[in-house]
């Protein structure tokens, strides 16, 4: 089974990086190896594997594999982008355990048990919510976050428990799935901090380390919808119930979270705000995606949902590295970053083109198909085109700041051109000093910020200079004396090392975000397989427990039921409508035989929630 | 009902209670881990002994894990908000609830029992979900909810299958071991477990508080006082004495530096690193507030 080495790696690295976290290299060692391990693991994983577990198994799939290896890579380029920049230790060990928790979850076809291992990886990934120094504030906003995470997970939990049992009469009401479906889809909501349940995360914004906030708000909940997509389009999807009213309920949560979720990263001056109101914003889609109740959404909002996480990952990274750099993330002081930095330009050129898309590419046409298929016409849909398109507001807004004359700030921020060590040394030995080697002296006026970190940067080259001094260099030759292999040597070249990350870390972080941002835009495109893998169906249960049938009061057997060809005398039927669309014959089917429909003479409900045929894209 | 459900519910929902309403920390946690190992048992058929077996040990697991953290602070926490026999009597009363009304309208494939205990969880929990300044009941509060809602999903869908049993031991590991993270840090931040720095009443429901609830940063309160008819000077009331030092006094600790300084200036902390620096409010109520957070505040020695 190709799944049990990821989870054993996962699972196993993310215990070991807790349990070596007094010694801080060797977690983190054992964290990022582990994050490479998995990487590999993940892509080894072969879909369709099983592995039985008791009673029921484990099944890899195609989404699964992708979405885990996604997950690890861009993890690892997170985990290598703060160590440059602002680092949370405990970041490597919440990524693992996160993604040991969600490749299971993925694995298990019961959707109460994958929705419990979802949570579990999500408490553990909460803990990257601590900052140093703790403080009984910081301390407060993670617990909202754990009080979200429990709270969404209780109530998904019973919603789904409320039709995983035979109904009998109670089956003839409509009502029953409705508020089945609504509790499970506004715990989805919560879950990703939607309007108006997203108190909780724009304090965790606030708080959270920017470098943790695609785990905590994208990548976890987003595994969470993919369970409840699941449990949806087998459970209530294929009814083809009248649940309007409860669509509604889901409509206006997804609509607020686009639209409110777009002005408010518009009013935001601080890019963390930003950050995360965007992530709300496009976690709105996902919500969509919950209240079209067709099969026929199954694989644009799974397409979504792959395309959301690794764009908001690239943001953020983004957002970190432009704090990182200029000391400072409000927008006003961030006037010119884009001429200091086009690289980082750049990379949110890319990030916004993989977000927004243009027609022909994924993103664009996964977001239209996802608002054709969730709102039909009315004043309604073209409020959600324009939400949707309004993030090139906020998007602009930061481009324009980059395009105005630089501030002192950026001025006075690093520099995005490598730096060489034996410059620094140089420098230094000719009498530069520390504060004229970083341009602390033509950055005066920039604050204490400009001046710490020009400090630094120039401590980093006296402590190298030291270091060759220590270690007695032969100046003939430029060798260390013993010969390279000598003790003295490896010290050296540690200290080399050391050095030349300090002094480039600023285009340490711009090349991580700029392979974040291709990242985004291979999938936002299409590429890595994404729509393939987001069409592919879902692991099955074992046990047919979260399968209704209608009219059935005995306990379901486990052995499969036979199906029999549909007869023509016009009896009310449950099974799904056919659809034209080719996604509809890969989505995961319902077991529900024609045999045992409702003894009523109601007729089959006609009301379909969303149209089955297939739109023209329209730009969102 | 068979006397085993019976008596499963029973303790199931008499060790929550004590969970929540307890104001000794060590034996909330032992009404938690009673309540949590116990619930297992309200399933028909029962699981299997190695499901059973693998649920007691994550409950005795991750209720050791709070405990290593409890074990070396002060372990009193606020205790209920409404009291024990009103915590007891909205138990009792969702317990028939949740009876009556098992199976929600059809037949149900679990045990009453179950549905009728997991509303009962629910109910006890909600109080300090909602308002919960204190990061071991908040905890508490969400272990037992998650724990009710599976329940009520025995009651309605049968027995869990053992891979279920197995996730439910890792989620309830995982949920009391961020518990024992967070307490940790708040009680390294704080010196208690509430999460707001604000000081403890000696009375709950006390209509006029005899004392500020947390004092100024100048050391003064904002209302002026009438001299000769304050209550500070009633006997046992903490007086206002206590934080009515000098504001230049206050005002001195609180500053920082002066100047930038090799060790500890304007200078280091602002840099890379500070992402969130100390509140300066909370290290100075954390150095005056006295360890156990519902001791009385008593008037210092004049």
């Amino acid at each position: 089974m190709s799944l049990v080495p990821f989870l054993a790696i996962s699972l196993g690295a993310a215990a070991g990086a807790l349990i070596a976290r007094r010694y801080r290299r060797l977690s983190l060692t054992v964290g990022l190896l582990g994050l490479v391990a998995a990487t590999i693991a993940a892509l080894a994983i072969v879909p369709g594997d099983r592995l039985g577990v008791g009673p029921g198994r484990l099944e890899a799939t195609e989404f699964g594999r992708l979405f885990l290896a996604l997950g690890c890579s861009t993890g690892l380029i997170v985990c290598l982008i703060g160590l440059a920049t602002a680092w949370q230790r405990n970041l490597p060990a919440a990524l693992l355990g996160g993604f040991g928790a969600i490749g299971l979850a993925l694995a298990i076809g019961d959707s109460i048990t994958a929705l419990m291992a979802i949570l579990a990886g999500a408490l553990v990934g909460s803990l990257v919510t601590l900052v140093r120094p703790t403080t009984a504030a910081n301390v407060q906003v993670a617990s909202r976050e754990f009080r979200a995470i429990v709270v969404a997970g209780a109530i998904a939990i019973v919603g789904m428990a409320w039709i995983a049992r035979p109904l009998g009469p109670l089956a003839e009401e409509p009502t029953v799935f409705g508020v089945a479906y609504m509790a499970v889809a506004l715990a989805v909501a919560i879950r990703f901090g939607a309007i108006p349940f997203h108190r909780w995360a724009a304090r965790l914004s606030e708080s959270a380390p920017e470098i943790a906030l695609p785990l905590l708000l994208a990548w976890a909940p987003a595994a969470f919808a993919v369970v409840a997509l699941a449990w949806t389009d087998r459970s209530i999807a294929p009814l083809l119930l009248p649940l309007e009213v409860e669509r509604s309920v889901v409509l206006t949560v997804g609509v607020l979270s686009i639209v409110l979720g777009a002005i408010a990263a518009m009013l935001q001056d601080d890019l963390e705000h930003i950050v995360g109101y965007s992530i709300v914003q496009d976690a709105g889609y996902v919500i969509l995606g919950l209240a079209i109740l067709d099969p026929v959404a199954w694989q644009p909002t799974r397409t979504w949902i792959l395309v959301f996480v690794v764009v908001k990952t690239a943001f953020a990274a983004w957002a970190v590295a432009v704090r990182t750099r200029f000391g400072t993330g409000t927008l006003p002081d961030l006037g010119g970053w884009a001429r200091r930095s086009p690289g980082l330009a750049i990379g949110l050129l890319l990030i916004v083109v993989a977000t927004l898309g243009v027609p022909g590419l994924v993103a664009w046409d996964v977001r239209s198909r996802l608002v054709d298929l969730s709102i039909t016409a009315g004043p309604l849909r073209l409020l959600v085109i324009v939400g949707g398109l309004a993030s090139l507001g906020y998007y602009g807004r930061i481009a324009l700041a980059g395009l105005r004359p630089p501030s002192v700030l950026v001025l006075a921020g690093a520099t995005e051109r490598p730096r060489r060590i034996y410059r620094a040394v140089a420098r230094v030995r000719a009498g530069a000093g520390a504060g004229t080697d970083a341009r602390a002296g033509a950055d005066a006026t920039a604050g204490a910020g400009a001046t710490a970190r020009a400090g630094a940067l120039g401590t980093s080259s006296v402590q190298v200079t030291t270091s060759i001094d220590a270690v007695g260099v032969d100046t003939s030759t430029g060798r260390p004396t013993g010969g390279l292999g000598s003790p003295r040597a490896i010290v050296l070249l540690e200290s080399l090392g050391a050095a030349a990350w300090r002094m480039n870390r600023a285009p340490i972080a711009t090349v991580g975000v700029l392979i974040l941002a291709v990242m985004a835009l291979m999938v936002g495109a299409g590429g890595l397989g994404g729509p393939a893998a987001a069409a592919a169906p879902a692991p099955e249960p074992v046990a047919p427990s979260e399968i209704f049938v209608p009219g059935q009061t005995e306990p379901p057997s486990p052995s499969p039921v036979e199906s029999r060809a549909p007869d023509d005398s016009g009896a009310p039927s449950f099974e799904p409508i056919p659809t034209d669309s080719p996604i509809s014959s890969e989505a995961p089917s319902l077991d529900l035989s024609p045999s045992i429909a409702p003894p009523t003479e109601t007729p089959a409900p006609s009301i379909a929630p969303a149209p089955t045929q297939a739109p023209s894209p329209s730009p969102s | 009902m068979s006397v085993l459900l019976g008596l499963a519910a029973v303790v199931t929902v008499a060790g929550a209670l004590a969970a929540i309403a307890g104001r000794d920390a060590r034996i909330a946690l032992a009404g938690l881990v009673v309540a949590l190992a116990s619930a297992p048992f309200l399933a028909d058929p029962l699981p299997t002994p190695a499901a059973l077996g693998v649920r007691i040990v994550a409950a005795l697991l991750s209720g050791y894990l709070l405990f290593i953290v409890l074990r070396e602070t002060t372990v009193v926490t606020r205790g209920s908000l409404v009291g024990l026999p009103a915590e007891t009597l909205a138990a009792a009363a969702a317990f028939v609830i949740g009876y009556g009304t098992s199976g929600l309208g059809s037949a149900a494939l679990g045990p009453a029992a179950a549905s009728a205990t997991g509303f009962a969880l629910a109910v006890i929990a909600v109080a300090p979900i909602v308002r919960g300044a204190d990061i071991f009941r908040l905890g508490v509060a969400l272990a037992i909810l998650v724990t009710g809602a599976e329940l009520i999903r025995v009651g309605l869908a049968g027995t869990p299958a053992p891979l279920e049993q197995l996730m439910t031991a890792a989620l309830t590991v995982g949920l009391l071991g961020t518990v024992a993270v967070l307490c940790a840090n708040v009680v390294a931040a704080t010196g208690g477990l509430t999460m707001r720095n604000e000081r403890r009443r000696s009375a709950l429901f006390e209509a006029h508080p005899l004392t500020p609830t947390a004092p100024s940063s100048l050391g003064r309160s904002w209302r002026p006082r009438r001299s000769g008819s304050t209550p500070d000077r009633a006997p046992g009331r903490a007086p206002a004495a206590r934080f009515a030092e000098p504001a230049s006094d206050a005002e001195a600790r609180l500053k920082p530096p002066a100047g930038p300084g090799p060790s500890g200036g304007p200078e280091s902390s602002v840099g890379l690193e500070s992402t969130a620096g100390p509140d300066p409010s909370i290290e100075s109520t954390a150095a005056e507030d006295p360890p156990r957070l519902d001791a009385p505040i008593e008037p210092p020695e004049s």
